[in-house]
């Protein structure tokens, strides 16, 4: 079997708080807490979870965007957290990222053209005449006109700026792209076209996606693979059939049964989960779920339920996913 | 028939700018009967939260303004009424929560003031007795601990404790219409459904009448009784919410099902979606014909002409009438 492209090991990325009439540092926010994962070349890994879970920080370590505290992070069988800044950034090249935010991730002084050509001519792969060449094929590629070449972000709609984002991360052949939230912006008959063209491209280039989202629906849409984390941890992880069909953990549960399904013949009252997500500077003891999870019970409070698999391929980290899978 | 707690006729609510006027809302007509949910569904700029902003005559001026129509509302013609008149409207007949709630709350006063300051208003309470109330109203939205909550400032509050301080306020004077505007839109799921479960049981146990504005599908088949179709600052389609997604007539609302993701089924997965071609076209520049023709599967030469709203199955002892601005449907 081949190896997977991307191998992450107890990954931990923590946040200083400060706090004290001299903002001194008084302790640390586990934003992403021991981390497990891999992507098999040309699949998508889909990685849910709400607000602060710590998915895009996540995202950010995997690339090294944000310095990890510890772990272990392979690209290709390369350790990325070990490198030296200039193998780092001709690593850079294999991966790349796709933003949230269509309108803050580009600068609003360059023109389209520019922007998608930036990577190349830093990287030393194409320039002058060859680069407009490289740059114009990119923009047929991701579906926008050639003339938008000299135009300024301002000028595109929101799902043309995404398109610009998308052809940004394409120029540098890349084979991991992480996705962060990339359709959450637009409206949805954009996120729609926005998706196919992910699709296609992945189909084209045997691209990697880890494709991160609230948005359960699309997450089951384009995933081969799918992680759910609440609180920095990954709480459940297995095939996309095995996820939606036989969710182990109740907090997996929880967010299937909060989607609205669009179909009026089946609304029914939602068992919502009572309570918010506790703040992640002071997680609760044990299982970080037991304060709003339906099943808790004595153990949840004491003890942290450590991920294990339930059936072959699918892991989940409560004390009594074999129960509820 | 049920009586209609509001009717809008004719609604022309458009924007002078110096590019150009931009016809927000063009001539926009339905009406909301007492106890029902309508729903307003469309994509960013259709027009649907300046339709709702124009019910209560909160439209930006300059550059906005509303052009022509009528709007009653309880026996009262709102356009016309003096502001002293309509500010006994807002807040009072009508109220309104909207997306964002740290944007829509002051951040320098405690949610109490804010709330009391409602009640004191419309409904002439003291000060304790307003209190005792917002305290009330706190405890009905399922805040814990309201009696010491009721001090706390909004960024005391999580997003959706927030909301649901703002959904307080908002009923604290037993409004006959509540306008949501994409009242979850800034939630997480589980957040979602909570304030979803809040908002239908609040309308059950108050009666009052719901104008529920979302982009999404999935909200619209749970909250709505009937729903309102717009695009482009036009209604395209007006039905009961099961004709909606049993029989949609018109080609856009068409292409909106089809472009969602399905929640259920999973031989779906991995499969392009049947996406809607092109953009939502420039406010500024709309000539006559049908607003969508550009991105419809089904166009032909006569969709140039001017479409009006149409019957395509009248109201009858199953439902409402059926209303599609497409000739061909």
């Amino acid at each position: 079997m081949m190896e997977p492209l991307l191998i992450v090991r107890n990954l931990r990325t923590t946040f200083p708080v400060y706090g004290g009439l001299l903002s001194r540092e008084i302790g640390r926010v586990k934003a992403v807490d021991g981390v497990s994962l891999k992507i098999d070349r040309g699949h998508t890994l889909g990685l849910v979870g709400e607000s602060g879970c710590g998915k895009t920080t996540l995202g950010r370590s995997i690339l090294r965007l944000l310095e990890p505290d510890e772990g272990e992070l392979l690209i290709e069988g390369k350790n990325i957290l070990t490198m030296g800044k200039r193998e780092l950034r001709s690593m850079r090249r294999n991966m790349q990222i796709i933003f949230q935010d269509p309108y803050a991730s580009l600068n609003p002084r360059m023109t389209a053209g520019t922007i998608v050509g930036e990577g190349m001519k830093i990287h030393g792969i194409a320039s002058g005449k060859s680069l407009r060449e490289q740059v114009v094929k990119l923009f047929e590629l991701v579906g926008l006109p050639s003339d938008a070449l000299g135009r300024y972000p301002h000028e595109f709609s929101g799902g043309q700026r995404q398109r610009i984002g998308i052809a940004r991360a394409l120029s540098l052949t890349p084979s991991l792209i992480v996705a962060d939230e990339p359709v959450s912006a637009l409206d949805v008959s954009i996120q729609a076209q926005i998706i196919n063209l992910l699709l296609d491209l992945q189909e084209k280039f045997g691209l990697s996606y880890l494709f991160i989202s609230h948005d359960l629906r699309i997450v089951r849409h384009i995933s081969d693979h799918v992680a759910v984390m609440y609180l920095g941890k990954i709480i459940e992880e297995a095939t996309r059939e095995e996820v939606y069909s036989h969710p182990s953990h109740p907090y997996t549960q929880a967010l299937l049964l909060a989607i609205p399904v669009p179909d009026p013949a089946r609304r029914k009252k939602k068992s919502s989960l009572s309570g918010d997500v506790p703040s992640p500077m002071n997680p609760p003891p044990g299982c970080s779920f037991h304060p709003r999870c339906p099943h808790m019970e004595n153990r949840c409070k004491e003890e942290v339920p450590l991920p294990r698999e339930i059936t072959p391929g699918h892991k989940a980290a409560c004390h009594f996913a074999e129960r509820f899978g | 028939m049920e009586e209609s707690l509001i009717n809008v006729r004719g609604l022309k609510t458009y924007f002078f700018t110096p590019q150009g006027v931009i016809k927000a809302v063009d001539d926009v007509s339905f009406s909301i009967k007492k106890g029902e949910t309508l729903g307003i569904v469309g994509e960013s700029g259709c027009g649907k939260t300046m339709t709702a902003l124009s019910l209560l005559r909160l439209i930006p001026s300059p550059p906005g303004r509303i052009v022509s129509g009528e709007i009653v509302c309880q026996g009262k013609e709102i356009l016309s009424l003096p502001e002293k008149e309509m500010r006994k409207i807002r807040g009072k007949v009508i109220s309104m929560i909207f997306q964002e709630p740290m944007t829509s709350l002051n951040p320098v006063f405690t949610i109490g003031y804010q709330i009391r300051e409602a009640i004191q208003i419309h409904l002439g309470l003291k000060k304790k007795e307003a209190r005792e109330r917002a305290i009330s109203m706190l405890a009905k939205v399922g805040i814990p601990d309201p009696s010491s909550r009721v001090d706390a400032y909004p960024h005391e509050l999580s997003g959706g404790m927030r909301q649901r301080a703002m959904i307080a306020m908002a009923l604290s004077t037993g409004p006959g219409l509540l306008i949501a505007d994409e009242p979850t839109t800034a939630l997480d799921v589980t957040i979602q459904a909570q304030i979803l479960n809040l908002m239908a049981d609040l309308k059950n146990e108050l009666g009052m009448s719901v104008l529920f504005i979302t982009h999404d599908m999935g909200l619209i088949a749970e909250m709505a009784d009937r729903v309102l179709v717009m695009y482009a600052g036009e209604i395209v389609e007006e039905c009961s919410v099961f004709d909606l997604f049993s029989s949609p007539g018109h080609p856009y609302t068409t292409g909106l099902l089809n472009s969602l993701p399905s929640a259920t089924k999973s031989n779906g997965a991995k499969k392009r979606l049947r996406a809607i071609p092109g953009g939502v076209p420039d406010l500024k520049m709309l000539g006559e014909g049908c607003r969508f023709r550009d991105r419809c599967p089904l166009v032909v030469e006569s969709c140039a002409k001017p479409q009006s709203l149409r019957e395509i199955r009248l109201a009858a002892v199953s439902g409402p009438s059926h209303l599609v601005r497409c000739w061909k449907s």
